[in-house]
């Protein structure tokens, strides 16, 4: 069975090189620039899974997204994995880590992320 | 003072009512040896009375001249004590940073008057140095705030690249998007080294961007050193441990806690394992480990490698000083940046840092002090 991936993010080349590992790996990519077009592309495609950006054409788009995605009955289930520019050193007012209520996703990877790191929590997540 | 005059005064006083006492005595005596006809004796008395008198003449001036002399002093004293004192306070005053304050001439002496006009002049002068001053630091934080406003806002499209650069190039080079040879292997995992340093430099600048203009608070909470801290650093590096066949020796006890900001602290860790790795010999070791006294905590990371010289640890924590050396015939330089923040940030802390060189490699040491969760930062 082949997975469907949605990838969402505004920088277009990392959506590329995001995309062009994901379908050499097998996976079915579906993508999005944007926050509210990544949460349409949700209800409609139904990925499996989706890979979102935070900051995009404001900085918690993706994270405003991540809530409206698991307060929504159509997409609840579907595993988000966060992929942030945002390091977490950095010791923002709120630690952009995985929460039911603050950040509703499955795990928060770092860019730049490796590929062996994203394949592994995509399978992470694909497995639950 | 005051009591030097008054002794002259009793002195002077005794000696006066002893003379006018003596003097009348001897006038009564004169007189009745002149009514006797006796003029031996009466010519005796005012002989001895005569040398008695000019004596004490001698001994009342000397008495008033000493009196006069004291106050005099007395007055010279005051005179001078008095600009001296408020010279003194005005000197005081000005130390603190108060820069209004003018002294009063003291018309009675010239050369106080002098003093007061050239401390004055003094004081008005550093008053214009010192708005100057804090006018040309004024305009620099000002440039400093835009220079590392931009440094932040460059930093942070150069990762947006540099994420994307990473991603198609380890993909490349790990054959995921098809099998590579040997050579073309070679060449990816070269670029990939210089993406790699390249993200850190850049990490670096937009965390010093942070750091320098005081937007990294520290939030301190009570974790597992081990668990949580120093094994996600060591799992982070271990594929760059494997590439030189390094070692990693890890004897930080299990569930040993300690009261610091994780996120900073996981930072510290990368940074000084990450150059413990570049720096380190191939096949060498690094140790981490930690000595505990009652006030502290010391963390030590051991790499074994060629001993840094004292001129570059003098100069290891400096901003923006890189240190460049051979290691296994390659040359590694750093980015200037990583030892400065680890040590900012373990200052932040509270701790100190420090480096250590040996016989066989270096030691990096710090220490976190022993505090509780809701202890202010120093």
């Amino acid at each position: 069975m082949t997975h469907k991936i949605l990838v969402v993010d505004d920088d277009a080349d990392f959506t590329e090189a995001t995309s062009t590992l994901l379908r050499a790996k097998g996976f079915s990519v579906v993508t999005a620039s944007s926050g509210e077009e990544g949460y349409s592309k949700a209800r409609l495609e139904k990925p499996h899974a989706i890979l979102l950006d935070v900051m995009m054409s404001h900085a918690s788009e993706g994270i405003d997204i991540a809530r409206r995605l698991a307060e929504d009955p159509a997409t609840k289930l579907i595993p988000v994995i966060m992929v942030t520019g945002i390091q977490k050193s950095l010791n923002l007012p709120a630690a952009v880590e995985p929460d039911t209520l603050w950040l509703p996703v499955r795990i928060v990877l770092e860019k730049p992320v490796r590929p062996e790191e994203l394949l592994r929590a995509l399978k992470d997540a694909l497995k639950t | 003072m005051l009591s030097f005059f008054l002794i002259i005064v009793v002195l002077g006083g005794l000696s006066a009512v002893f003379e006018y006492s003596s003097i009348k005595r001897n006038v009564i005596a004169h007189a009745q040896y002149r009514a006797q006809n006796n003029l031996k004796a009466a010519n005796a008395v005012y002989d001895g009375d005569l040398i008695r008198t000019t004596m004490l003449n001698y001994v009342g001036i000397l008495g008033v001249s000493a009196l006069f002399a004291a106050a005099l002093a007395f007055l010279l004293a005051g005179a001078i004590a008095k600009p001296l004192t408020r010279f003194a306070a005005a000197t005081g005053t000005l130390a603190g940073g108060d820069f209004t304050h003018r002294l009063e001439s003291a018309a009675s002496i010239r050369e106080l008057t002098t003093l007061a006009d050239a401390f004055n002049n003094m004081t008005d002068k550093l008053y214009e140095r010192e708005v100057s001053l804090r006018n040309k630091n004024e305009q620099l934080a000002i440039i400093n705030g835009r220079y590392l406003d931009l440094i932040g806002i460059v930093s942070h499209e150069i990762k947006g690249i540099l994420a994307s650069m990473i991603l198609n190039t380890a993909s490349v080079r790990d054959g995921m998007l098809g099998t590579i040879s040997p050579q073309q292997k070679n060449a990816l995992d070269s670029v990939l080294r210089n993406l790699e340093y390249f993200d850190t430099t850049v990490r670096n600048f937009f965390n010093l961007s942070r750091v320098e203009k005081n937007d990294v608070a520290l939030s301190r909470s009570v974790v597992s050193l081990r668990e949580e801290i120093v094994d996600v650093s060591v799992d982070a590096y271990l594929r760059q441990a494997t590439e030189k066949e390094m070692a990693i020796d890890n004897r930080i006890p299990p569930s040993y806690c300690v009261c610091v900001d994780p996120s900073l602290m996981q930072m510290v860790f990368n940074n000084i394992i990450g150059n413990a790795i570049k720096y380190g010999f191939l096949r060498g070791a690094i140790v981490i480990s930690l000595v505990e006294t009652e006030s502290e905590t010391t963390i030590e990371i051991f790499n074994t490698g060629r001993p840094l010289t004292p001129q570059q640890v003098s100069g290891l924590f400096k901003r923006f000083s890189r240190v460049e050396t051979k290691v296994d015939g390659k040359i590694v330089r750093g980015t200037g940046l990583g030892l400065f923040l680890s040590r900012e940030t373990i200052e932040r802390h509270g701790g100190v840092m420090r480096c250590e060189p040996r016989e066989n490699g270096n030691a990096f040491m710090f220490t976190i002090p022993k505090v509780t969760a809701d202890a202010p930062s120093p």
